[in-house]
């Protein structure tokens, strides 16, 4: 066989394992990730005061000075544009609609193309808390924008449907078309580039995650006992389970995550037995970064982790969650009152749910169902005002529920809908079937206000792609694999330059291009993957700031209360991400530049203007990075408490009122790392 | 009366609408065309102005918001002046355009307010009319939206169709309109109040003594920082008495042209008289100065105000010497593609279509008012030429073939006199259409038409996502309502703008035999259903409030800026208001040469020396030359015109430092030539130069040689040669 044979039967199968993404999962994950970025959104939002807007830690024009190198620095945010607080509320309400369009689906390439925007915006905007959980933001959202990620389970796939099936009479209701049958979303699946590289990029992170924990805490097994014992990010969780777990316990714990990481290389990439490989890596992703999730502050790294695992669902998973789902659940016949226009309705509604085609439509009058009357939970009920909106019958013994006992049934017959209706129920206090009610009762009215008619009015039909727009898409297509391959090689070239594991003879950094490095520089696209790595941190700190009001008080700005410069005694400072990486980085000396004149000096000297209080005026201040060292393994005791001032302020040729002591002297400012 | 009253003060026409947006597309395309040019020294960190130091010397001073902001090198700036090129083009073509309005206006703004040293009237009047214009539906007419949404609603398939030009039923264009449509709305009063202020407040600043004796337009020709190049020719072209009549022509316009769009009498003629005044006056300014949009935006502002009978008028007169008879190839689906598009652009009906299946030994032609008759079929048509080629017969029976028949298609449309000279081009041009022809069947195969020749190729339903942005053209969203606005023809349901002269009956419920598509028509489109109408209720509701607070907000501004009567004086600004006018930059500041152009022509002077020791004067590359009369106008556009005469000023002292810093890289010298010229110092001065009265300086009195003012110095500071020819004023360098 020729090479080029070869080759091109090698690319199929590569792209038939790797490069082959089920609609399904593309719209689970959309929704997954679409709901994790609105949450997102909402905790940088409730930031927003300190840390995103001119009043705050980093005023956008000192953050753009400081970037300031005339043609060079690839960065953007579209968050610099906005300067005042009521500027980023606007930004962040706009950016949160967004998302929230996207997780819906509607319009999803657009949302997903201007969430990929909007996040990669907002990490750069505040890059002093920027760690590797945004970096994987970043990177969800690009891989995923190249993929239909709206092609089913979405507001345009509902949409769409509708106008594929217009149908005109109950009998319609039960011939069910397929999900897909168009362009490369052929089949339910698609291929692309763009999923070769969200699984080889999951793979990656966790291969050097592992590759690169090659310090020997991490040997020893010690780096739980040390990372539960980090206050700045710990949760109480974690805090209560340092408290009792022993020492012998936390080393199973350090290495299962060393192995779990491990494990999880081949079975995300393993080609065969999906069904096992990708369940287990599934299963181990969430319990690894679930657990990570609950113990520790990292922001948006665990959550993001396992929404990218549901990528990983492939057919199989699909299939076998069909089979499993369909022995529990039982067909139901869905009697719909055959005069009604919203009976018919609500029939186009539930055949568009009903993925595991369960359900069979009739029209009263047809089956033993006709003129079951609207009260509820009536077994084989025969109606005296005329046939209920929507009845449900077992075909097997001909039971017959109506009301709110037929929406049950018919729930647990669509997918999910078990467990859904009763949460639905709960959740909206019995609002469903009120509704249901009514609408049986007004029934008439209720059609006619939502201009419903029997048969339905028909909508314009989906367009036809002619041959010239097949051509096109076919160029369109061969473009946007193109891009995603570029993109790829972009991120191949930054995991080696990135991972300290790699060896130095293929590291390239120097030779980089700049077209890469503005690819990867503008929208973050890092690769460097080594949480706590070679060996996790044994010291821990936080900022506190010894401020002197203007009538002589001691006051912490950060938090409003005294300033409390011993760590040893903590039992987790209870700070969220963007605070504690915040205050983390800031002490760092690469940093100075953040802290004054601008950035963190004017902040502390604002605190009156957010208090409101004339006396919470500043005069001076030192901020101290406040750190010890965690216990050793074997005990329970921090140990070396000591202050580091990082920046000192007094207010030129200020006199205490009288009766306050004059003012401290200046502290020199000292390196609290690098 | 009231109804009459109502509907000229609170409704514009859709043909008005549609071509405010393709004026003011052009002008936006224009704009940012030679802001490109500019996207170094005004949009990048190179340049005049660091995002970062705006932003810092804003910061507690004035509310302002640009997308540019976020923008720092000159890779990206010239990104972002290309997505607002995009934007607009999109704007003009009308594609999407309720979206690409918005879009527009939020460019518009961002351009402006990147550098407000820079903003000019031109930016807050094309800024109002935009935001005004937002609110309305300026993409029912001469779009793409409605082109596309007119081919979907009606799928003409035979030359009877082709020529049927009646508009839509009433309940059809209701049934899809825009939630919230209303054709009176606080909107169209609100565009029609703002051009009311643009040019009476323009008209209460020019109080003073030029404007009155006639001498203004000579002094504001002789200031070289603000003329264009046609201006410079117009001061030395034209006599004084020219100058003088243009004077007080600009000057009654503005006052003329508020009083003719508020009187309540003879609409037609008032509002007529009004766009053509508005044309004019707006042109005027935008050829002989640097006013950057201002112009353009007056220009565009005209659209707005021709009244319905005047579109009425024009689309119901076809031209007796400009019809014609298109006879085109009725199995050819791109044929009859070309032929439903053409219908389209053939505003005035002077086209008829007459399939080549259809001949019959008579041709179908337009008779004036009488509707479509049968003449005998020119000797020289035969059965053979009908296949091969596009034939048109004109009136005088003359007959054209390939390319010479395509242009005078394209001159009998509208604006079509402009392609005039196509006709002497286009038969070089037969090869071409040759090959085109000879493969329009396999064209039509590729467009998905149907052709008798060639079977169709099974067309398939496009992808989910494709489908899900594609399918908007049907008959949702502003397309639909585009349709309907195209078949009412006035952007409502009161007139029928499509009637032609020959069926000049209003459209209403009758359907007249024949008239097929506008039958599927009336059946495709649904009932409003009373959920819908909800729907619309609110959106129209929350549309018209938001209307009114921009009107609120631009009502406040103008009378705080501009010399209005007491009693509007003193109307309060809320934060809110002011907050409005502040971030969109409507800052409603009409004083253009107000209360009079300066009697003073005044420049900046960059008095460099080079590494080389060379002096230079960085915005002409030449050696500095103080003596302004020698130097010539500026010619560099209306932002540096702006930038330059505010960066000199006191109250804007905190941005010269960049400046400075700009001016030692290089400055525009190194802008437009790309050669760093290595600056070792400069001096800038601000030369004033008295400018001698029309007719020349009165006898025994010589014009003064001017004075010089020292902004500052940069590095080793300039040479200085030649530069004692005008006195300084104030010796010392005063910052």
């Amino acid at each position: 066989m020729h090479l080029r044979a070869r080759l091109g039967r090698a690319k199929q199968w590569f792209l038939a394992h790797y490069g082959t993404a089920d609609l399904r999962t593309l719209g689970v994950f959309r929704i997954v990730f679409g709901c994790l970025l609105v949450a997102e959104g909402l905790r940088r939002w409730r930031e927003a005061g300190w840390a995103y807007s001119n009043e705050g830690v980093l005023a956008n024009h000192y953050h753009l000075y400081v970037l300031y190198r005339p043609s060079g620095s690839y960065s953007f945010s579209l968050f610099h544009a906005f300067s005042s607080l009521a500027e980023v509320h606007v930004a962040f309400a706009l950016s949160v609609a967004c998302f929230f369009c996207y997780a819906i689906g509607w319009k999803s390439r657009l949302f997903a193309v201007l969430s990929f925007v909007l996040v990669t915006s907002m990490d750069w905007r505040m890059p002093l808390v920027e760690n590797g959980g945004y970096v994987v933001v970043n990177l969800l959202a690009l891989w995923t924008m190249f993929l239909p990620t709206g092609a089913r389970f979405s507001v345009d796939a509902w949409l769409r449907s509708y106008r594929a099936r217009q149908e005109r009479a109950i009998d319609d209701l039960n011939v069910r078309a397929p999900a897909s049958d168009a362009g490369d979303v052929g089949a339910g699946t698609v291929v692309s580039w763009a999923a070769v590289c969200a699984v080889f990029n999951v793979a990656c992170i966790y291969y050097f995650n592992v590759v690169n924990k090659a310090g020997a805490i991490w040997r020893a097994g010690d780096t739980v006992h040390y990372v539960l014992h980090l206050d700045r990010m710990v949760t109480g969780l974690a805090v209560l389970m340092r408290e009792t777990l022993p020492l012998w316990a936390t080393k199973p714990l350090t290495w299962g995550v060393l192995v779990v990481e491990a494990a999880l290389v081949p079975l995300i990439l393993w080609p065969f037995g999906r069904r096992v490989t990708r369940s287990l890596a599934m299963l181990l992703m969430w319990g690894l970064h679930g657990t990570f999730g609950v113990m520790m502050r990292l922001g948006p790294f665990s959550w993001f982790m396992i929404g990218w695992s549901f990528l990983l669902l492939a057919p199989a998973q699909w299939e076998a969650l069909a089979r499993w789902y369909r022995e529990r659940a039982s067909p139901r016949v869905v009697v719909l009152d055959g005069s009604s226009p919203l009976a018919f309705a609500l029939g186009r509604v539930l055949a568009r749910l009903d993925g595991l085609d369960l359900l069979r439509f009739e029209a009263s009058g047809e089956s033993g169902a006709s003129g079951a009357s609207g009260a509820s939970g009536a077994s084989g009920a025969s109606g005296a005002r005329g046939a209920a909106l929507v009845a449900a019958r077992d075909p097997a013994s001909g039971q017959v529920w109506t009301g709110a006992a037929a929406l049950g049934e018919i729930a647990q017959a669509l997918p999910g809908g078990k467990v859904v209706w009763p949460v639905l129920r709960v959740v909206t206090l019995g609002a469903p079937v009120k509704a249901l009610a009514f609408a049986a009762r007004r029934r008439e009215a209720v059609a006619r206000f939502f201009g419903l008619t029997l048969p339905p009015r028909p909508v314009p039909a989906l367009p036809v792609e002619t041959p010239l727009g097949q051509q096109l898409g076919r160029v369109r297509r061969f473009a946007r694999e193109g891009v995603v391959i570029y993109l790829g090689l972009c991120a191949t070239s930054q995991l080696i330059n990135d991972n300290k594991s790699v060896a130095a003879a293929l590291k390239h950094d120097e030779y980089m291009p700049w077209f890469v490095r503005a690819t990867i520089g503008y929208p973050r696209l890092f690769q460097a993957w080594g949480m706590f790595s070679a060996n996790p941190i044994t010291d821990d700190g936080v900022l506190a700031v010894d401020a002197i009001t203007v009538d002589g008080r001691h006051v912490d700005p950060f938090t409003g209360g005294p300033p409390d410069l011993v760590l040893t005694d903590s039992r987790g400072e209870g700070l969220n991400q963007i605070r504690q990486d915040y205050f983390n980085r800031i002490r760092l000396d690469r940093n100075k530049v953040f802290r004054k004149p601008q950035g963190l000096q004017e902040y502390l000297l604002r605190y009156h203007e957010r208090t409101g209080k004339a006396e919470d005026e500043l005069v001076a201040f030192d901020v101290l990075w406040v750190r010890d060292q965690c216990p050793r393994p074997g005990s329970k005791a921090p140990y070396a408490n000591e202050t580091v001032p990082i920046l000192s302020y007094r207010r030129p040729g200020y006199r205490p009122r009288a009766g306050l002591p004059p003012l401290p002297p200046l502290r020199k400012e000292e390196s609290a790392g690098d | 009366m009231l109804t009459k009253l109502r509907d000229h003060f609170a409704r514009i026409d859709a043909r008005s609408l549609g071509l405010f947006r393709v004026v003011m597309g052009l002008v936006l395309v224009l704009d940012v065309l030679g802001r490109l040019q500019v996207a170094r020294d005004f949009y990048a960190n190179e340049g005049v102005l660091p995002n970062h130091n705006h932003l810092f010397n804003l910061r507690g001073k004035e509310e302002v918001w640009s997308l540019f902001h976020a923008l720092s090198t000159q890779g990206e700036a010239y990104v972002g002046l290309l997505v607002a090129l995009f934007v607009f083009l999109a704007f003009l073509v009308g594609w999407r355009t309720r979206v690409f309005h918005v879009l527009a206006l939020v460019f518009a703004v961002s351009l402006t307010a990147r550098n407000t040293l820079a903003e000019g009237v031109g930016s807050y009047a094309s800024i109002a009319l935009l935001a005004f214009t937002a609110f309305l539906p300026c993409g029912s007419r001469f779009s793409l939206d409605s082109l596309r949404a007119s081919m979907a609603l009606r799928d003409e398939q035979t030359s009877a169709e082709l020529n049927d030009r009646r508009a839509l039923p009433e309940r059809t264009v209701n049934a899809v309109r825009l939630p919230g449509w209303s054709p009176v709305t606080v909107a169209a009063f609100g565009v029609l109040l703002q051009i009311v202020a643009i040019h009476a407040c323009s008209a209460l600043q020019k109080s003073g003594e030029a404007w009155r004796d006639g001498s203004a337009l000579h002094y504001a020709l002789h200031g070289d920082l603000w003329v264009s190049g046609l201006g410079a020719w117009v001061r030395g072209a034209l006599g004084a008495g020219v100058l003088k009549g243009l004077t007080f022509g600009l000057r009654y316009a503005e006052i003329v042209i508020p009083v003719l769009l508020v009187v309540p009498v003879a609409f037609r003629w008032t509002r007529l008289a009004a766009a053509a005044l508005m044309v004019v006056h707006g042109l005027v300014l935008a050829l002989l100065f640097e006013l950057g949009l201002y112009g353009g935006a007056l220009v565009a502002a005209a659209a707005l105000v021709v009244p319905v009978e005047a579109w009425a008028a024009f689309e119901r007169s076809p031209k007796p010497g400009r019809m014609l008879t298109v006879i085109y190839d009725a199995d050819c689906g791109m044929c009859l593609w070309l032929a439903r598009l053409l219908k389209r652009f053939d505003l005035r009906t002077n086209i008829t279509f007459q399939g080549n299946d259809d001949l019959s030994a008579m041709l179908v032609r337009r008779a004036g008012k009488k509707g479509v008759e049968r003449a005998p079929l020119p000797a020289e048509i035969t059965e053979e030429l009908v296949q091969r080629t596009v034939v048109v017969v004109d009136v005088e029976g003359r007959v054209f073939l390939r390319t010479r028949a395509v242009a005078e298609i394209v001159t009998a449309l509208p604006l079509g006199i402009l392609a005039a000279p196509l006709r002497v081009v286009a038969p070089a041009f037969d090869v071409l259409y040759n090959a085109v022809a000879t493969k329009r069947h396999r064209i039509s195969v590729l467009m998905g038409k149907t052709s008798c020749a060639i079977p169709a190729a099974p067309a398939r339903a496009v992808s989910p996502e494709v489908g899900a942005v594609e399918g908007a053209a049907g008959l949702t969203g502003e397309g639909a309502a585009s349709e309907a606005d195209e078949g009412s023809g006035t952007g409502d349901v009161a007139d029928a703008g499509e009637v032609s002269g020959a069926q000049a009956s209003v459209a209403g419920e009758a359907e007249a035999p024949g008239s097929a598509g506008a039958v599927a028509l009336v059946h495709a489109v649904p009932e409003v259903s009373p959920a819908r109408r909800t729907v619309r209720h609110v959106a129209g509701g929350l549309r018209e409030l938001s209307a009114a607070l921009v009107l609120a907000a631009m009502v406040v501004q103008t009378a705080r800026q501009n010399p209005v009567p007491a009693a509007l004086a003193g109307l309060p600004q809320p934060p809110l208001l002011a907050t409005v006018s502040s971030f969109s930059r409507m800052l409603g500041r009409w004083d253009v040469m107000a209360p009079e152009p300066r009697r003073t022509n005044e420049m900046m002077i960059v008095d460099a020396q080079t590494r080389a020791g060379e002096a230079m004067d960085l915005f002409t590359g030449s050696a500095p030359e103080v003596d302004l009369a020698a130097r010539g106008p500026l010619r560099m556009g209306q932002l540096w015109s702006s930038y330059l005469d505010r960066v000199r000023r006191p109250e804007f002292l905190e941005f010269q430092r960049a400046f400075r810093d700009y001016l030692g890289k290089g400055g525009p010298l190194r802008s437009r030539t790309g050669v760093d010229p290595i600056v070792a110092g400069l001096d800038a001065y601000w030369v004033v130069k008295p400018i001698a009265p029309p007719g020349g300086a009165p006898e025994g009195e010589a014009v003064g040689a001017g004075t010089r003012e020292k902004l500052f110095t940069h590095g080793r500071g300039g040479l200085g040669t030649g530069m004692d020819a005008v006195p300084l004023a104030r010796p010392g360098v005063r910052r």
